[in-house]
């Protein structure tokens, strides 16, 4: 499903080149459910810009679902954003003075989905995710676990082929916190692929496969088998 | 489809922020609203004009004495009853009236006023529109009597007596050291035209028979002749008949003047049509001042949006849905603001309108340009500020705080 082959990645900063991915190579099947780890500087955040089509690889080719977004113009890499990835952000980045229904609606409407289609897929998303009864408190309304709620929605109301989630915990108290992971966990149960980046050893624990980045590069690469860590290079 | 969804989100957004949106779209309700009352001042006093001219000036021309010619206007040169008699034998012309006038002093009692006082024939309100609130005009029989007897406007009457209702009394006329003792037989309305009153100023008047005018100002000629033609003619060309109908009567034909209302009234008509133009325009340049505060708000409002955009982005908005939809918001908030601006002036323009006594005639071209320039600033104000939200990049936009 995806498929990274010598992906690297070069940030001019005037004179100086930086180097924030170095010919990395990593295959996602679908049904996976991944954690990416790794230090501030690792590269993590980068390469999850590249798989979320928010930025494009220097070098290197992408494959998603058996497209190539390297060299994807703006407007492709939208579409495929729109289309195929549903984010989860760290600050949730939900529309503020907007409802939660109108929030988990927005991808649909740049999928030009009709107004009823709209409503009925959004309505049943936030009852999914066990907001079924927030369906119009906006934001300011709603516990942070409640927004994250709302975000996963959001990312999913589109059936995207994969869902990034960036620190989806890293706001929340432990409570929400695993609330936000048991949904993850059985959105993967339903075949929904996750990519999870934390720097926070339990969650990646609570992954199936632990990617772990240093210095722009691959470190490690291992299942998660109960509590065990197997390498699987 | 998608169109509307973002039409809706801009709406949205100009409701959320409502203080700012309705401060922002001032500057364009201000200079909307200015060019409106302008140009509906402008048209009234057009039409209010052209109402007079219809009622007085159609048709009319009046031939006179150049007294800028190149010599002196003899005595021989003004007209006599033969001279008017075939002037009105001219095929176009309905009548054709000589009148003398004097500014001379009236009186009642210790009041008096200075008056242009003609000496008309009975007939003249062929060529001259009378409306009388009191009493009767001169008739033949004044005329051929030589009756002493007047007929004053309105206002003079006011002035002298306190009143309208003035038939019957008398009222005494003074010009060289001669006195004469006059009755007054009725009173002319004033005209309807603001304008035309406006312009009138102190301006007094009567009539009184031309048998006594050239016994009083010692003229049996008269200086000048009015003609009424009829409406569907040509009025210069009855202006050249009558030289050429002078010339044979072995008239110098240098030392005559013909004047055309018509041509006076479209000169006035064009230099206020050309004053309206002007005075909007200089209104119009505090459209450009609203412009200007319309992108301000939006730039703001895209450096506050920086993270909505991005949240837009990485869900899946392409940069033409976002510059689509600042744009709109620019275009919507300057649209709104035209509209206000043209509500606001009109209901001023016409209150004005009212008060003054002008006819509303409601401003079209007005209208069109504030609704066309309302528009096209919001374009033009809007695209700016729009494209550089359109070309935020998402990570970035995602970052901001």
């Amino acid at each position: 499903m995806i498929e990274i082959k010598n992906l690297t990645k070069t940030y001019k900063n005037g004179s100086i080149a930086v180097t924030a991915l170095r010919e990395v190579n990593l295959n996602i099947e679908e049904g996976e459910f991944v954690g990416i780890m790794g230090p501030s500087g690792s590269g993590k955040s980068t390469f999850m810009n590249i798989i979320g089509c928010l930025d494009r690889p220097t070098s290197g080719t992408y494959i998603l679902d058996d497209k190539a977004i390297a060299k994807m113009s703006d407007n492709e890499l939208a579409e495929v954003r729109n289309q195929k990835i549903g984010f989860v952000f760290q600050s949730f980045n939900l529309l503020p003075r907007t409802s939660a229904l109108k929030n988990v609606e927005l991808p649909m409407i740049y999928a030009k989905l009709s107004s009823k289609e709209r409503r009925k897929r959004a309505l049943e998303a936030l009852d999914w995710v066990g907001l079924g009864d927030r369906v119009h408190h906006n934001p300011n309304e709603l516990s942070g676990g409640q927004k994250q709620r709302v975000a996963i929605a959001r990312a999913l109301v589109n059936n995207p082929s994969i869902i990034l989630a960036d620190e989806p915990t890293g706001n929340l108290d432990t409570k929400s916190g695993n609330e936000v992971m048991g949904i993850f966990k059985k959105l993967n149960n339903e075949g929904v692929t996750i990519i999870l980046v934390t720097h926070e050893a339990d969650i990646a624990q609570q992954t199936k496969r632990v990617v772990t980045f240093k210095d722009g590069e691959i470190i490690k690469d291992a299942l998660n088998i109960g509590e065990e860590m197997n390498s699987i290079d | 489809m998608v169109l509307f969804e973002i039409f809706k989100v801009s709406i949205q957004n100009i409701w959320v922020n409502k203080m700012r949106s309705s401060l922002t779209m001032l500057g364009l309700i201000i200079g909307i609203m200015s060019v409106v009352i302008i140009t509906t001042l402008g048209n009234a006093a057009q039409a209010d004009m052209a109402g007079a001219f219809q009622e007085y000036g159609k048709g009319k021309l009046t031939v006179n004495m150049d007294y800028n010619a190149d010599r002196p206007v003899y005595y021989r040169d003004l007209f006599d009853d033969a001279d008017v008699n075939s002037m009105s034998n001219i095929e176009d012309v309905v009548a054709a009236a000589p009148d003398i006038s004097r500014w001379l002093s009236v009186k009642n009692e210790d009041k008096n006023l200075t008056m242009e006082v003609f000496g008309v024939n009975h007939d003249y309100n062929l060529v001259d529109h009378i409306d009388l609130i009191q009493g009767r005009f001169l008739t033949e029989t004044d005329i051929l009597g030589r009756r002493n007897v007047i007929v004053i406007d309105e206002k003079a009457a006011n002035e002298l007596f306190g009143t309208a209702e003035v038939v019957g009394e008398t009222l005494t006329m003074t010009f060289r050291y001669q006195t004469t003792e006059l009755m007054i037989m009725g009173v002319t309305k004033m005209t309807d035209s603001v304008i035309a009153n406006m312009a009138m100023g102190n301006y007094n008047y009567g009539y009184i028979p031309i048998s006594l005018a050239t016994r009083v100002f010692n003229l049996e000629r008269y200086p000048r002749v009015t003609i009424q033609a009829i409406e569907a003619v040509e009025l210069n060309s009855v202006g050249n008949q009558i030289l050429s109908l002078l010339e044979r009567r072995n008239r110098d034909k240098e030392i005559y003047r013909i004047n055309n209302l018509e041509t006076g009234f479209n000169q006035m008509d064009q230099t206020l049509g050309f004053l309206t133009a002007t005075i909007s325009g200089i209104a119009a340049i505090s459209l450009l001042v609203g412009g200007i505060g319309i992108m301000n708000i939006m730039l703001v409002s895209v450096t506050e949006r920086t993270r909505e955009i991005g949240i837009r982005k990485a869900i899946g908005a392409n940069r033409a849905t976002i510059l689509l939809q600042f744009l709109l918001e620019a275009i919507i908030l300057s649209f709104l603001g035209g509209t206000l601006g043209l509500l606001i002036g009109s209901g001023i323009g016409f209150t004005i309108v009212k008060l003054i006594n002008l006819p509303f005639i409601i401003a079209v071209d007005g209208i069109i340009i504030a609704f066309i320039f309302s528009v096209v600033v919001g374009v033009v104000f809007g695209v700016y500020p729009a494209n550089k939200a359109s070309k935020l990049d998402p990570i970035d936009a995602l970052r901001y705080e």
